[in-house]
This record gives structure tokens, sequence and C-alpha cells, in this order.
């Protein structure tokens, strides 16, 4: 059984904050899970150990993944997550404010699902937001478990 | 009887004899101008010894008296001249007459005939009388005095015929030789005369030579001057010249001219140079190469070619070229002697002419010798340092001088007879004797050596005597210690100097061959554009490290300053949603100004970092048709706004070479800011389209929205700054400077064109046609 939840590697508690409180207004009410960098969100994803074993937690139905982390950063995480088999087809959204062209083609070449950038004015952000909950808790079809 | 004819003979020889001493007389009567008073005088003289010889007969039988008349009248014809014989026949002839008898007419007639045979002889005779010999004296005096025995033939035949027979044999045998005898007298007595002459003008001549040579040559014309007083004064010339003569121009100079030429001649311009062709009769001393004497002048002759108008009379005249070495180098010229001129004016002209030549050679060659000895005195007086000496086989100093001498603490005196061993010690001594031996062998030899603490170069050389063998040996010898001390500079100016005639030649080498001038320019070009390229690749490099850096900046700029401003936003958004009961009219006015100033910020980012994407994107040219992309921009901008009444006008297929991407953007602005200044129109038009302007493509956007005061049309294109308020017409100031950075980068330019409330019209190009 999945408890669907929402994985968010964020390390700025504006940002933080302000996704929080997107969800809630879109009527959202997935558990979302915050981590603050590149690190905890390995570890949260794959132990902290991290070499073997099983998962420590569920698998989240959706990773938003900022690009720019503390220690270990977004592209470096999206790496080693598609090179762990456990964690090979786990769908992950880039979600930041950088919209250069660079990160975009990054994101899509270490197999990124998806590439939202953050608008400036909140209006946008939140409903961004609400549509990639739509999308990637409703509508998308996830990857079996196993 | 015998004795006293005997002593009659004798009185009569001895009376024949004194006419040798009347015939001095004849000679210095030549001298003298008044010369008939003389003749005549001397002509009364013969007669009287004519008498006296009558008086003095010897009787050979009765009434056959024999005397010496015939002699003495002959001698007196051939001798002594007309005159003063046909004044002594007239005396003898009378004193005949008067004496009377029968032998009277051959007496007459003897006195007549011999006297005119001598006058005759004389007459015919073509040379000179001393060069008479015995031999023509003898056969004179046969002549003479067969002519006399033929006079006897005016007495009757009987007693003719007896005469003849008794007195014909003594009389041949007698008085031819008598006659010969006397007349060798009187052909000595000329010759001693002439010879006497000639001494006495010899005499003259070298006197004149004497003083010639004596006179100090201030100037050779001055010099010459004299000697042609001289040439005068020897001649008994009244006038003469000199001329010089190149025998290569064939040309003649006017040297000197006596004094009296100038008084007496009026030819108004005197020509001084003549040609020789031109010449007359002066000229034919060169021509026939000897000298030239014409005694009658005044007649006609052949060679003459007249002489200028009012040129001085010219009476006798003699002329003849003075030789140097068989060449002509002058002519001399006198006139207007007394007597005729004869050879011995001529020889001595010439031996005085030679004299003054040799002497004007001698001076010449005197002062030529003295300014080289000057200029020799000069030379080693100039050498600074130099020392001369002259070395005898042996090696013995024979003589010294020179500047360095006493500055190497050397005499001549304390040298003289020291052989150098002794002077410089025997191991140098031994080295300079080496060199000098080589020059005993003929060599001329160069060497440095010190002595002294002071360095030389030293020359030296062979001296000769007139038989080419080495007697001695000559040495200069320079100080070249300063020298020395400044080779290496000179070396350093050398090579400097090399450098440069090194540079020439290549210069001249490369100016030679087109080809090669063409390559060294292909070279240099190819340099250059290595240098170039070396530039390019430099620039490049920092290019790059900007733009990394660039990116580096607008990374961080879109990820973080972006993320203040959303919180900005939507706090500031939440406090209004969900807090406006808390807040009064005034704080949710508060609250929607930070909420717009956080989203303009936004824009301005969003602006900037497209303004530097556009800057660091690569280009990459295809073919891009800005119609199409203009068409979409319009559909995409009038979308959002449909009730704006905007006509767009596009021209179509405009296909241009650029980078669709940029090309893209530019347009967005173009368009957009003609669609956003249009705003207030109510019926907006904007056109995109394209002129050609001097051959060159030129794109437009036009539109008939605010337009702006050309005045500030400069500020458009910098970045924040704006010709209209934000309220008016929102922007960030952002967008032409994106496009004229997209239109920089596609080699173009940008510039508008507008009048406030009429309109705008942004003119573009773009440099097609590079890939």
């Amino acid at each position: 059984m999945t408890k669907n939840i929402v994985l968010l590697v964020e390390d700025n508690p504006d940002d933080e904050e302000l996704t929080l409180m997107a969800f809630k207004h879109s009527k959202i009410a997935n558990e979302v899970v915050v981590v603050h960098d590149g690190v905890e969100a390995l570890e949260y994803l794959l132990g902290a150990n991290q070499s073997s074993g099983d998962t420590v937690n569920e698998l989240p139905q959706v990773m938003l993944l900022d690009l720019k982390l503390p220690r270990l950063d977004g592209l470096d995480v999206l790496k080693r997550i598609r090179s762990d088999p456990r964690t090979q087809l786990l769908p992950v959204v880039i979600l930041t404010s950088s919209r250069e062209e660079e990160d975009i083609l990054s994101s899509y070449r270490l197999g990124a699902n998806s590439y939202v950038r953050k608008p400036v004015e909140f209006e946008g952000f939140a409903e961004a937001i609400q549509q990639l909950g739509l999308y990637w808790l409703i509508i998308n079809q996830p990857p079996p478990q196993r | 009887m015998i004795e006293t004819s005997s002593l009659r003979i004798i009185q009569n020889g001895a009376l024949l004899l004194a006419m040798a001493l009347l015939f001095d007389l004849i000679l210095d009567q030549r001298r003298t101008s008044q010369r008939m008073i003389w003749q005549l005088l001397i002509g009364l003289l013969l007669g009287g010894m004519g008498i006296i010889v009558m008086l003095t007969p010897w009787v050979m039988a009765p009434g056959i008296i024999f005397d010496t008349r015939s002699v003495l009248l002959g001698i007196a014809g051939l001798f002594f001249g007309t005159i003063p014989t046909l004044v002594a026949m007239g005396i003898l002839a009378a004193f005949r007459l008067l004496q009377g008898g029968a032998g009277a007419p051959m007496g007459i007639s003897v006195i007549l005939v011999t006297g005119a045979i001598g006058i005759i002889w004389r007459r015919w005779l073509h040379k000179p009388l001393e060069a008479l010999n015995w031999r023509e004296l003898y056969l004179f005096g046969w002549v003479l005095h067969i002519a006399m025995l033929l006079c006897a033939f005016t007495l009757p035949l009987s007693t003719a015929l007896p005469l003849l027979s008794t007195i014909t044999l003594p009389v041949l045998l007698i008085y031819p030789l008598g006659t010969m005898a006397l007349g060798l007298v009187m052909v000595n007595r000329l010759r001693r005369e002439r010879i006497a002459n000639e001494l006495q003008r010899s005499e003259t001549r070298l006197k004149s030579l004497v003083e010639i040579l004596q006179m100090p040559i201030e100037s050779v014309q001055e010099f010459l001057d004299f000697a042609l007083d001289q040439a005068l004064r020897l001649t008994e010339s009244k006038i003469g010249y000199i001329y010089f003569y190149s025998e290569e121009r064939k040309e003649f100079v006017l040297n000197t001219w006596s004094k009296g030429v100038m008084d007496e001649c009026e030819v108004v311009e005197p020509q001084t140079c003549y040609e020789l062709e031109k010449t007359g009769i002066w000229g034919e001393a060169v021509r026939q190469r000897k000298a030239i004497v014409l005694n009658d002048f005044q007649t006609a002759h052949p060679l003459k070619k007249g002489v200028p108008a009012g040129h001085v009379k010219l009476l006798k005249f003699m002329t003849l070229p003075i030789f140097s070495t068989e060449r002509i180098v002058a002519v001399v010229g006198v006139a207007n002697k007394e007597s005729n001129y004869n050879e011995a004016d001529v020889l001595q002209l010439t031996l005085l002419m030679d004299g003054v030549w040799k002497a004007i050679q001698q001076k010449k060659a005197a002062e030529a010798l003295r300014k080289s000895e000057e200029q020799k005195k000069a030379i080693i007086d100039n050498l600074p340092s130099a020392l001369i000496h002259i070395f005898d086989r042996e090696f013995r100093y024979v003589s010294n001088f020179g500047e360095g001498l006493r500055e190497a603490g050397l005499s001549n005196e304390t040298l003289v007879g020291k052989t150098i061993f002794e002077v410089l010690g025997p191991e140098l001594g031994e080295t300079v004797a080496g060199h000098y031996r080589q020059v005993l062998a003929g060599k001329t030899v160069h060497f440095e050596g010190s002595f002294g603490g002071q360095d030389y170069l030293v020359h030296a050389a062979p001296l000769r005597d007139e038989q080419g063998n080495i007697i001695q040996i000559i040495a200069l010898s320079l100080n070249i210690t300063e020298n020395k001390q400044t080779a290496k500079q000179l070396q350093a100016a050398n090579l400097e100097l090399q450098q440069f005639f090194e540079e020439s030649d290549r210069l001249r080498r490369a100016l030679l061959s087109v080809v090669e001038d063409q390559r060294a320019a292909q070279e240099k070009v190819e340099q250059l554009n290595r240098e170039l390229e070396q530039r390019v690749q430099d620039r490049t490099a920092q290019l790059e490290t900007a733009n990394k850096e660039l990116e580096a900046f607008a990374y961080s700029v879109s990820h973080d300053l972006r993320a203040p401003l959303r919180a900005l936003d939507g706090f500031s958004g939440l406090l209004l949603a969900e807090y406006s009961q808390h807040l009064d009219e005034q704080g949710q006015h508060y609250l929607a100004r930070i909420q717009e100033a956080s989203r303009r910020m936004g824009q301005l980012i969003e602006d900037l970092l497209n303004l530097s994407r556009v800057t660091r994107q690569e280009m990459k040219r295809e073919t891009v048709d800005l119609s199409q992309i203009a068409r979409q921009i319009a559909e995409n901008l009038v979308g959002p706004a449909p009730q704006r009444q905007v006509e767009f006008d596009i021209a179509p297929d405009l296909l241009v070479q650029a980078d669709a991407n940029l090309m893209k953007i530019a347009l967005e602005n173009l368009l957009g800011n003609a669609y956003k200044f249009t705003g207030q129109c109510t019926q907006a038009q904007i056109k995109f389209g394209m002129d050609e302007q001097n051959g060159s493509k030129v794109y437009f956007v036009r539109d008939n929205g605010a337009g702006f005061d050309m005045a500030y049309a400069d500020k458009l294109f910098i970045p924040f700054q704006r010709l209209h308020s934000n309220n008016e017409f929102p922007g960030t100031g952002i967008g032409l400077v994106t496009v004229k950075r997209i239109i920089s980068r596609h080699g173009g330019e940008i510039w508008p064109e507008s009048e406030l409330k009429k309109g705008t019209t942004f003119y573009f190009t773009l440099k097609e046609g590079e890939r």
C-alpha cells in the first residue's frame, strides 16, 4: 500500500513554505516530505549507508527536486538516483528558478521526467504546483513498485 | 828694271790688300741708315786707290804698262757692290782719259769691262759671298782677265797681236791667282765678320737668356713678356708676338705681344684666339713646322690671307714654331727689322725661344717640385705622432724625422748611426729586422709593434738608386695606441655598418625581383595573419573566460535572485488573500505595491538574462524566413487582446541567412515595442518590410504609435534607459539593447527614425552571405 508521498527537495525555507502553501491551496492532501539538501534526499531514498539493502522509506510518488542545493546539487542527486536500480524509475520533476538552457538540457539528459520553472509571482507558482500535483499524483500512472 | 818692276808689283799687292781694310768699312756701313753716302764715299776711296794703282805700274815693254786695276775693279764689283764700283770706275776711266796715249782706249775699256764683270758676277751669284771658294774665285780671275786681254783688240791689230802674244801668258799666270788671293782675303774677312756678328749675337742671346733665367717668375705671362722683349732686341725687330699653340685643338692663344703692337695696331676688337685653319701667313710656321721668313711682306704672297683693318703695317716678317719634344707648343713672330731677316735671325730666335721654353719648363718643374716637397712636408707634419726613419742596408738609422720622434723620447741626433738592435733591443730589433729583410728583398711591408708602451703601425718600403738597387729602407711609424683603444668601438660600428649593408642588400635583392617582392609581401601578410589569428585566439580565450564568468553570474541570478522576489510576492499575496480583513485599504495598497515591485524586479531579471543569453548563445546561421517569424509574433501579440484594432502589414518571403532563435528574439522585441507603443492608437498600423538602400537590404519595423523625440535617440540602446514612463508604457529598457546586440552579432546596424505622436521606424541591416 502506498501513501503517495511527495518528496520536496528544497533548501530555501521561503520556497518550501510557499510550495507547501500552494499544495494546501490546491486542496492536495498528500503528505509532502521535505528534505533540505541533496545528501538528505539521498539518505531518505537510499538509506544512510546508501549502498545496499531495502529502502529505508517508502519511495515517493514524485520527487520535486531543486537544482541549486547545498552539499550535493540537484543534478548530482538525479545522477545517483538514476544509477541506483531502486530509484531508477522514480518520477523526478525538476522545480527550479533557473531557465538556463544548460540546466534544462542536463536535467533531461540525466533522466528528469519534467522540468518546471518557478514563476516569481505567487499566483503562477501556486497554479504550477497545483497542476503538478494533479498530474503526477492523479493523472500520471507511476512505475510499479517492486 | 826688274827691281823696279818687282817693287811695283809689291806696291800693287799692298794697295790691293788695303782694299781689304776698305772692305771693313763696307761691312760697317751695313748697319747704318745712310748707306748711299757711305757707298759714294767708299766709291771715292776705291777710285783714289785705283789712281794710285795706275800710277805705280810696271812696264813690261815700252808702251805696255801693267797695273792691277782689273783686279781692283773686279773684286770691288764682286764684293763692294754696284755703287762704290761704278763711282770708282768713273774716276779711273776719267783719269786714264787724262793720261792719254795709245793705250788709252784699251785702258778705259779694261776699267769698264772688269768693273762690269764684277758687278754682274755679284748679281748672278745666288749664294752668300762668304760661301765663295778658291776655285770660283780663280775662275772669276780667269774670266776677268780673259776679258781684259780681249780689250787689247781696241788697239790696232798690228799692235794688239804682238802685245797679246807677249802678255797673255804672264797675265793669265799671275792675275787670276792675284784675283783669287784678294777674293779669298775678302771672303775671309766676310767670314770673320759673320763669325764676329754671330758671336756678338750669341753673346746678346746668352745675355738675354741669362737675364731671362735669372728673372724670378711671378707669372708665366710676365716671363713671356720679358722673353719677347729679348727676342725683339736679338732680332732687331720692332714688333712681335708669342702665341701658345695646342696641337690637340689646333688653336692659337695669344699669350703676349709687344708694346709697340698695341701702340700702332688699331684693330678694333683684336682676337686673342685663332683656329689654325683660319690663320694666314703666320700659321704657316705650324703648317710647315719650320721658320717662315718674308722680307717683302707688302708684295702679294700666296700664303697671306690679309690682316684685319687697322692692323699694324708689316714690312718684314719672321715666324717660327717652338718645339717641345717634337710637339709645337708655341709660335713666335717678329717683324719690321730694318734689314732683311736671314738664317742667322732664325737660328738666334730659335735658340732663344728654345731656351725660354726650357726655362719655363724648368721653372714649372721647380715649382712642381717645391709644391710636392711642401705637400710631403705637410703630410709628414700633419700625420699625428708619426715617425719616419730611413735605414741603410745594415738597419742603421740614417735619417729620422716626424712629430712622433719627440713624443717617443727620441731624436735624429741620438739615432743616427745606431742600428735597430741597439735602439730597440735584440729581441724587438730582430723582429723588426725580419720585416726589413723583406723590404730589402723588394717588398713593401706593414706590421704592428710596441715600443715604449706605445703601439705603432709601421709601413716600410724600399728606396732605390738610379739603377734600381735597393739602397735604403724608409719606414713610416704611426702611433696607434689610441686607435687600438677605439678599435672595439670601431668594430661595433663596423658590425652595425655591416648589418646596415646586409639590410640594404636584402632590400636591394627584394627590389630586384617583383616575384621576390611579392613573396616578401605575401610572407608579411601571412605573418600578419598569423599574428591576427593569434590575437583572435587570445581574444577568444578572453571572451570565453568572460562568457564563463557571465554564465556563472547569470546562473546565480537565475537561481538566487528570483527566490527572494517570489517570497516577497508570495507572502504579500498570501497576506492580501488571507489577512485582508486585518488590513485597512492603505495597508492592502502597500502590499499590492510590494507585489508589483517584486514582479517588476522579476521581469527586469528576466530581460537581463535574455540579454546575456543573446550575447552568450552560439550563433547558427541558416536560412530564416523573417516574414514567417513576424507573422507568428503578430498572432501571439494579437491573441491576448483581440479587441485592439491593429493592422499588421508583413512583407512576404523575407529570407535571410541568420540565427533563427536570435532573429525571433529581435523581432519579438521590435514588433512587441510597435504593438506596445500603438496601444493608444485607435487604428494601429504596424509594418514589417524591406527597402533597398544603396544596393543593400534594409529591413524595417514601422508603427504609427507614440513616437519619441529624436533628440533622445541615442538613449534607446543603453540598458535601463527609457523614453516613456512606466505608467504610460511599461518596460524595462532592456529590449532594444537586446535587439541591437543581436543585430550587431549578425554584423548589421540598427537605427531609429521617429516623430513624436506620428510613429517610429526601426531600420536594421544584416550582414548576409557569411555562413
